[in-house]
């Protein structure tokens, strides 16, 4: 390399070594909790045997499942065709305002099949059985659906 | 070196050098795939593969940066660099099948073209915390790619050594934004802090070897050797030379390579005309100047390669006044013959 190349790569990774440790603490900074994408790995527990309720949409089928107690629920999302948006979250709508994002995380729709997530019954009952599905990077609620218990 | 133009050259080292690469990567992504599949039964293969790819791409990135300034600290770390721009293919490769998987896997299967999608599906461009970072990844891919097509000879010849190196520089942006894409990416959804720890080894790590070597070129090329009269440079004693063969020095401007060859004295560039190796940290090989990078060859008299070969370097005149040894600072056109300066009789 000549003097100017030489000189042109340190000026280029003095500029990285000021930018990248930025860009590295910035981006830990706003790592978000709870980390939405654990639900991912999660082995999703056996269907409950009971469908309470149902219902669909052009893109999923949604359904209230439960034990024969009644004591447990969950909900199971059949995901029909895809979405036109990069990541759904599930939220289980209580009387928290209508912020989507201030009501109960049950977990995100972004791999194919079905998904059950469980829901707790005090939850349950206080959200009236009410769903939310939100689009948390294009920050739209893309639909509401309540269950009759 | 080469007459013509081949897809690869090959010899023995090479071979060597691509099948060690090729296992490396056979065990990395066998070892991903297989504990993944272990830990996380449910995951979805896509999912998995595009991970393994771009996990390994990463890690390849980094031992293609990491070449350069290991071979600044330690010649041993030369036979590395001597076969970077398969590794650098390599990685260009590993980095496109984790971003044509990733664009089918994920902005594939809606009404809107996957690259459309792409740009579109997540409009965040003002924020930091949402912004798309699958498009960082898509504009680090598209320098991979300009540098993984330019990479042969061919271009290298064709282009001009100066500014296909300035062009590569470009790797520097690719890594910007390859990091950054992994930062608003993945960081964001993972829950286990390894992989963020071992970005941040492998980002300090580069970014202290590089800016340290850096800063000491600058030193180098900042020393200037002392003027004497009629403007030569005291390149130094001839005692300087009983025990190496070479010795660097800078006129300011660009560096001076000194070759010891049968009790004379030659001068030369120091930079090779191939890819601008290091020539002063070679070695004379057959009577021949030896880039210790690709091994490009120059004889020390008139900085011309040895026939068929066509490179030409410039160089230097030597003189040696008493014990001293001095440079004339203006360089001579290329492969122009510049009598030695005997040392046999000063020395006795």
């Amino acid at each position: 390399m000549n003097q100017a190349q030489r000189k042109r790569h340190l000026i280029s990774w003095l500029l990285l070594a000021l930018l990248l440790p930025i860009g590295f603490a910035a981006a830990i900074w706003v790592i978000p909790q709870p980390i939405h994408q654990e639900e991912i790995f999660r082995k999703y527990p056996e269907a409950l045997p009971e469908v309470i309720s149902w219902k669909s949409s052009d893109n999923l089928v949604a359904a209230l499942r439960a034990d024969t107690e009644r004591e447990d629920y969950q909900l199971e999302i059949i995901v029909t065709k895809p979405f036109q948006h990069p990541n759904i979250l599930v939220y289980l709508y209580t009387n928290a305002g209508d912020n989507p994002e201030n009501q109960i995380l049950l977990g995100s729709l972004n791999s194919k099949g079905s998904m059950r997530f469980p829901i707790p019954l005090e939850k349950l009952h206080e959200a009236r059985a009410t769903v939310g599905f939100y689009d948390p990077y294009g920050k739209v609620l893309i639909s509401i659906i309540q269950f009759k218990l | 070196m080469s007459l013509t133009y081949k897809a690869i050259h090959w010899n023995r080292q090479k071979k060597m050098y691509d099948l060690v690469l090729l296992l490396l990567i056979v065990v990395y992504l066998l070892s991903f795939l297989v504990t993944s599949a272990l830990l996380h039964p449910n995951l979805d293969p896509v999912n998995l593969i595009i991970r393994a790819t771009g996990s390994l791409a990463i890690l390849l990135l980094h031992l293609v940066l990491f070449i350069g300034p290991l071979c600044r600290m330690n010649t041993q770390f030369l036979p590395l660099l001597y076969n970077r721009r398969h590794l650098g293919v390599t990685t260009f490769t590993i980095a496109a099948i984790h971003g044509v998987l990733s664009l089918l896997h994920f902005h594939g299967g809606g009404d809107t073209p996957a690259l459309i999608s792409l740009f579109t599906a997540n409009p965040n461009y003002t924020s930091f915390t949402l912004f798309p970072f699958q498009v960082l990844g898509f504009f680090a891919l598209l320098i991979l790619l300009l540098m993984a097509a330019t990479s042969h000879d061919f271009w290298l010849k064709n282009l001009g050594q100066k500014f296909w190196k300035n062009m590569h520089i470009a790797v520097y942006k690719a890594y910007f934004l390859v990091i950054m894409h992994i930062l608003l990416g993945v960081i964001q959804l993972e829950s286990s802090p390894l992989f963020l720890l071992l970005l941040g080894a492998g980002m300090l790590g580069l970014i202290g070897l590089h800016l340290w070597t850096g800063i000491r070129e600058y030193r180098i090329d900042r020393k200037v050797n002392l003027l004497v009269k009629e403007g030569m440079l005291v390149a130094g004693k001839l005692s300087d030379w009983n025990f190496r063969e070479t010795k660097i020095i800078s006129n300011g401007k660009s560096r001076i390579a000194i070759f010891r060859h049968r009790n004379k004295l030659s001068a030369v560039s120091n930079v090779c005309r191939h890819q601008g190796g290091p020539l002063g940290e070679g070695k004379l090989v057959e009577g021949c100047i030896t880039c210790p990078w690709h091994g490009y060859q120059y004889f020390p008299e008139d900085g011309t390669s040895p026939p068929p070969f066509e490179e030409k370097i410039p160089t230097y005149e030597v003189q040696i006044v008493g014990n001293k040894v001095l440079v004339d600072p203006i360089p001579h056109p290329p492969g122009t013959f510049i009598p030695p300066a005997d040392i046999s009789e000063k020395k006795r």
